[in-house]
């Protein structure tokens, strides 16, 4: 089994490495894998079977759609009314702007089940804007790979379902359990983003002029489109008029609205808005093809349940196992994708870490938050690659900026494996 | 008015293997077009269930099995236009690190394998919509789809890419650099 | 020594994964550890519903558990006993499987595979807000269904079916996007289905049995002695896999009472419209699977009908 640990390692840092498109690296690694350690598997027929999987499943309608929305709303006022609307609101606060994304990642998570979904949303409202009012690259980059990982912990949620589904725990308590450290969650980021605003004023775009009161509700007008549109989208779902996809459905016809209202859109643009949110699907897609194979390839030669064995046979203590399962994760999540990981390594995991004291709905969040670092760690890192697009960085850049968020995320961990109520309070509150 | 859609790339006719680069991209651009179209065709689709389902008190039986086939369709078929733009993203830290020599080397090494890896792609999912086709096989939901039909088209999405693979060889051949992912505007 | 990875897309706690485990354990003891079967339950081998047969026949997997209704786009026979209302009870589709079972091992054969045993899932029952007491309750109710049986059924019986993927029924129930839900009392567990629904019917309008088949070229592999071990186990088995279904089935209409739910049987009326509405979906299916229709007809003829 170290053979095979070694070289996936080794044939993933070498492809990689050499610069080919990680997509194709990873259905490459995947291949090589197989021929290795594998040879009579017929690896045409996994490679046909996984990449359709990927390729025709309804659960990842929502991500192309809101890419597209994302898309027609870069193409309307929303953004600059957005940061027109709150540059006075958010003057005095350390670290100004830089909290639209936190704070934006949260809103949009939402509505949306998917984190990269959230991140492109987000992000290519924001970017943009941040980065040419001289807000701090790394501060602006990171906060966005961080922040754009709510998208799983904050319901709805595609990962929780698939965990309800496999752990055989209700969904709904799931989701109710993903509140609260969601919220304490952006609440760190905010809080590390006023600290580093603090330390380093100059990392920050200049302040705006003070305004009057007058002037900051004046302002506050600028948002109405998008506090609507948002309000649409909430409605749609909540109100029992749209499933989770559609919901994404009816924001892409809201952003039309808005965009064709303000005679900022046309026919044309549309469908130049489509062209690009094909192109951004296309990399997502490819990349979730290769990913899926490798995965899968890495399943079959039985690595990660030949590690989970091995750590059951260490007898810790729960703090300890917590600890030993997160560093298992992260390294998992490097190189796998995050549905992938749950799936195969929970009817392991799952049964040690009751074992140790925790439930279902607590092991829930935890494979939340890890499969969210999972995003956020290279290579195979969905939001990182989306990051890449938005500000033409590289992956290398991208990772360091994104690096303190991750830590964030890896001591929240231990603080929710300390004080298990951060997840239980909620749902607990529900039933009663 | 979005000049990003038609940036990125020499242009294709001009050098040498122009007269093999430039149908290809023609192609690429075109399946670009097709997968925008798709994804309008998602929006509609699910847009309509949504109507129907609250106005009339009917479900559209078609709306998810049709939307996910043209997501399949969108994803594979923008593949290669965005492999031409750089927009498929990839480790470049290595090849800023070493010399130029090397880099190129590398980067010939990764395309080559690149295209091994598109053309199992494209070869995957055209014999499985093959096999498909002979079998008769359908969907099992209510539209029994003919699943030649959707698997025909990422099939036709991954050739293309694999076709597009072949001509970032060439470009580079040529003295070209592959396409880097800028910033989309 | 042989060892055999075995796919099963249920959770590890569903009842044909333990079947499969327990079916794993005694083939290693009768054939005295020659053939070793790993089941990785929860689709760990990347496998979905739809593809199990596909995946046998191309040896993705040597052995699989397979949902049969799902493998209709294969093969529409694979859909028989999914008709509404054809084989409601355990015994009429043990009946029925008589006629039937010679046909689902020659599809399976003709797929590259041999079927080992079949076993049923409790019936789908309907999940709603309000109790169904006669056919007017039904109106207009969105409900979510899986196939087109499914779709047909109740769209004959005046409700408003619809697909979505699994994924979204959760929040689609918890919001009012959809009303209602049939499925089996299994997946109402799974689902909580108390936290948004009070009432279950045991409307058991439809059947549909797991198969566990084994790709032939790993079969013919074996020696003869260890292929009659194994099939032994799994006739022997079969009986009691059958039984932990009716066991299944009770234990969680138990629990969905235990939280709070009402379960209710249809009253020889509604039953008796409800099946009426049935019938004309098996003359449909007998139009367009006509090699089926022979199987359908002489169960019928044996039960009486
Ligand atoms: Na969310
Ligand atoms: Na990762």
């Amino acid at each position: 089994m170290t053979q095979v640990a070694t070289s996936l390692v080794g044939i993933m840092v070498v492809l990689l490495g050499s610069g080919m498109w990680i997509g194709l690296g990873l259905v490459a690694t995947g291949a090589a894998m197989l021929a290795l350690f594998r040879p009579q598997m017929p690896f045409i027929k996994l490679l046909a079977q996984q990449s359709w999987n990927v390729l025709s499943s309804p659960e990842l309608l929502a991500l192309p759609l809101f890419i597209l929305m994302a898309e027609v709303l870069f193409r309307t006022n929303i953004s600059a009314s957005l940061f027109t609307g709150l540059t006075p609101w958010l003057r005095r606060v350390p670290g100004r702007l830089t909290h639209i994304n936190v704070m934006g990642c949260t809103l949009f998570a939402s509505v949306c089940g998917s984190s990269a979904a959230t991140t492109v949303t987000v992000g290519r409202i924001t970017a943009g804007e941040l980065l040419k009012r001289g807000y701090d690259r790394d501060l602006v980059i990171g906060s966005l790979a961080g922040a754009g990982t709510l998208g799983f912990l904050i319901p709805p949620s595609t990962i929780m379902i698939i965990y309800g589904v496999m752990a055989e725990e209700s969904i709904l308590r799931l989701f109710m359990a993903g509140i609260l450290p969601g919220a304490l969650l952006a609440a760190a980021y905010m809080g590390y983003i006023g600290i580093r605003a603090l330390l380093s004023p100059d990392a920050i775009g200049e302040a705006p002029p003070p305004s009057s009161m007058m002037h900051k509700l004046g302002a506050l007008a600028d948002l109405g489109p998008l506090l609507l549109l948002i309000l649409f989208v909430i409605g749609s779902m909540y109100g029992g008029i749209a499933s989770p996809t559609e919901a994404a459905a009816a924001g892409v016809i809201g952003a039309m609205v808005i965009g064709f209202a303000q005679r900022k859109l046309d026919l044309p643009g549309l469908l130049a808005a489509a062209r690009q949110a094909a192109e951004n699907s296309a990399m997502i897609g490819l990349i979730m093809v290769g990913a899926m194979f490798l995965s899968t390839a890495i399943g079959y030669l039985g690595l990660p349940r030949y590690i989970a064995g091995v750590i059951n046979g260490w007898g810790l203590s729960p703090l300890a196992l917590i600890a030993v399962l997160l560093v298992f994760y992260i390294l998992l999540g490097m190189v796998m994708e995050g549905l992938a990981i749950i799936v195969m390594t929970l009817p392991i995991t799952l049964p040690l870490v009751e074992a140790a004291g925790y439930d279902k709905v607590w092991f829930g969040v935890f494979i939340v938050i890890v499969v969210e670092m999972a995003q956020i760690s290279p290579p195979v890192g969905f939001n990182l690659t989306v990051l890449q697009r938005l500000t033409g960085d590289s992956i290398g850049r991208i990772t360091r900026a994104t690096m303190p968020f991750f830590l964030i995320m890896a001591a929240f961990v231990f603080l929710i494996a300390v004080f298990p109520q951060i997840v239980s309070i909620v749902p607990d509150m529900m039933r009663n | 008015m979005d000049s990003s859609v038609e940036r990125g790339g020499a242009p294709a006719s001009s050098g040498r293997f122009g007269a093999i680069i430039a149908p290809i991209d023609a192609v690429t651009r075109a399946g670009n077009i097709v997968a925008g179209l798709a994804l309008l065709a998602i929006l509609v689709m699910i847009t309509a269930e949504i109507v129907s389902r609250n106005l009339m008190g009917r479900s559209l039986p078609f709306s998810w099995d049709y939307s996910a086939y043209a997501m399949g369709t969108a994803f594979m078929m923008a593949s290669a236009d965005a492999l031409r733009r750089g927009a498929h993203v990839r480790v470049s830290a290595v090849l800023e690190a070493v010399p130029y020599r090397l880099s190129r080397v590398l980067e010939f090494g990764a395309c080559l394998v690149g295209l091994a890896a598109c053309a199992a792609l494209a070869w995957a999912l055209t014999e499985m919509a093959w096999l498909s086709f002979q079998r008769g096989s359908t969907s099992a939901t209510v539209m029994r789809t003919p699943l030649a039909w959707p698997q025909g088209l990422t099939a036709l999405g991954a050739i293309i890419l694999t076709l597009q693979c072949a001509a970032q060889i060439l470009r580079l051949a040529r003295g070209e650099r592959l396409a880097e992912g800028a910033a989309i505007e | 020594q042989t060892s055999w990875d075995m796919s099963v897309v249920w959770p590890e706690g569903n009842f044909h994964t333990q079947n499969a485990m327990t079916f794993a354990e005694q083939v290693s003891e009768a054939t005295d550890g020659e053939v070793q079967i790993t089941v990785h339950s929860g689709g760990a081998l990347g496998i979905k519903g739809p593809e199990g047969m596909a995946a046998v026949r191309d040896g993705l997997v040597p052995i699989a558990d397979i949902l049969m209704s799902q493998q209709v786009g294969e093969n529409p026979a694979l859909g028989v006993e999914t008709l509404p209302y054809l084989a409601p009870t355990l015994p009429d589709l043990a009946l029925l499987h008589k006629f039937y079972r010679p046909m689902v091992e020659s599809i399976a054969e003709d797929m590259n595979q041999k079927l080992l045993y079949m076993v049923p899932w409790p019936g789908q029952a309907v999940y709603s807000p309000n109790k169904i007491e006669t056919l007017a309750d039904l109106e207009g109710l969105t409900i979510r269904v899986v196939d087109a049986n499914g779709d047909a059924f109740f769209n004959a019986l005046g409700a408003a079916p619809l697909q979505m993927p699994w994924g979204e029924v959760v929040p689609s129930l918890a919001a009012g996007t959809i009303k209602g839900v049939t499925t089996s009392s299994s997946s109402g567990v799974d689902g909580a289905f108390w936290e948004f629904m009070d009432n279950m019917n045991t409307f058991n309008w439809q059947a549909s049995s797991n198969i566990v088949t084994v790709n032939l070229d790993s079969w013919n592999a074996l020696d003869p002695e260890d292929q009659k071990a194994i099939e032994e186990v799994a006739a022997a088995l079969e009986g009691d896999f059958w039984m932990n279904s009716a066991n299944e089935d009770a234990a969680k209409i138990a629990t969905l009472k235990e939280n709070g739910m009402t379960v209710t049987a249809p009253s020889e009326e509604l039953r008796a419209a409800l099946v009426e509405k049935a019938k004309p979906l098996w003359e449909e299916f007998k139009t367009r699977v006509p090699e089926a229709a022979p199987v359908i007809d002489n169960y019928l003829a044996v039960r009486g009908e």
